[in-house]
């Protein structure tokens, strides 16, 4: 089975967090929600228990995929952790797949993953992220890092993660009713 | 100002209640997060525990709009939620479900396709579309907001 890490900071956008987490779950991909802190506070003020707790012991490559959710609180954090940049280059030297979108991929330039790769982020953000090829796109796939755009699109990004760990996602769009509310949205 | 409250039973959606409660504090539609249980802390049906904001019996007419944002039915909800849905309905104010919330309207006798003021959405990708049409009834013009969420670059109709 695939295990998939989700880090949440302060700020961290709620409801395309607790989306990416949901997807994950329901397709099978056993997913933690890793914080500093037991229970840790949205950009709307929503609280969440973590799963397991980020310390100097954790071990990024114990899992498949880390999904860094934005919000803009939370892509300052993810930026400016020491501890949290080296689990992202970790990833990446390693090889292991890598979800970013709306602000995060500010904490994907810090760490020195995006240099020459294709990457989306949130409108604007793009403008702010000098490394890498921006492309304005629902998802952008450059080897094991994918990206995706806004809140909304945060299913979107869960089904390419899902469909990356060898993971067919059709069943959980049915069962979410993704098509009937999203029609251009699935690629 | 109208005030919504989403009912957090064990087992609820979780990606559901936090987008509708997301998107109306972003039409600064008042939310609370009521928690059906002993506990703030909730466990939903993927089993992230969200805390809620305040835990039942709160005064449930203090508020406007009432949400049941689906998830799963086992154990089934207590006959007082039930009976507090009715109460709800039948004091003029709103009522909103996803999923498998709608079955809880049903529970609770209303008809949510022949009676007015319920708006549902039968699943859960239907959560920001709902709170949209919620934040409309509240006299909130969504169009900026979706533009902020890249609702349509997403694929949202």
């Amino acid at each position: 089975m695939s295990r998939a890490v989700v880090f949440l900071t302060p700020g961290y956008e709620e409801a395309e967090s607790l989306t990416l987490v949901s997807v994950l779950r329901q397709a099978g991909i056993e997913t933690d929600i890793a914080s500093y802190d037991a229970e840790v506070v949205g950009a709307h003020e929503m609280a969440v228990k973590a799963d397991r707790i980020l310390g100097p012991d954790f071990d990024v490559l114990a899992y498949d995929l880390l999904v860094l959710p934005g919000g803009y609180g939370q892509a300052d954090h993810l930026k400016n952790d020491a501890g949290i940049q080296n689990w992202i280059r970790q990833m990446d030297q390693n090889k292991h797949l890598t979800g970013s979108l709306c602000a995060s991929p500010i904490a994907l330039e810090a760490s020195g993953v995006l240099d020459g790769r294709r990457f989306t982020a949130y409108r604007g953000i793009d403008e702010k992220i000098k490394a890498g090829t921006y492309q304005n796109q629902l998802v952008v796939q450059d080897g094991h890092l994918i990206t995706s755009q806004g809140p909304a699109c945060a299913y979107a990004l869960a089904f390419e993660l899902v469909k990356a760990l060898g993971t067919d996602p059709e069943i959980v769009k049915e069962q979410l009713g993704y098509q009937q509310f999203f029609a251009g949205g699935s690629q | 100002m109208k005030k919504a409250v989403i009912i957090l039973t064990p087992g609820f959606d979780e990606a559901s209640a936090v987008t509708i409660a997301d998107v109306l504090k972003r039409l600064e539609i008042p939310v609370t997060l009521m928690a059906w249980q002993d506990d703030l802390m909730v466990k939903g049906s993927i089993q992230i525990r969200l805390k809620a904001d305040v835990k039942w019996p709160d005064d449930m007419l203090a508020y406007d709009i009432l949400i049941l944002p689906g998830g799963q039915l086992n154990p089934m909800p207590d006959e007082q939620l039930l009976q507090k849905i009715q109460e709800f309905y039948q004091s003029g104010r709103n009522l909103a479900a996803v999923g498998t919330g709608i079955r809880l309207l049903q529970m609770a006798g209303l008809d949510p396709e022949k009676q007015d003021r319920m708006l549902t959405r039968p699943y859960s990708a239907g959560a920001y579309d709902l709170a949209f049409a919620l934040g409309e009834s509240c006299c909130k013009n969504s169009e900026y907001l979706k533009y902020r969420l890249m609702y349509a670059e997403a694929g949202g109709r």
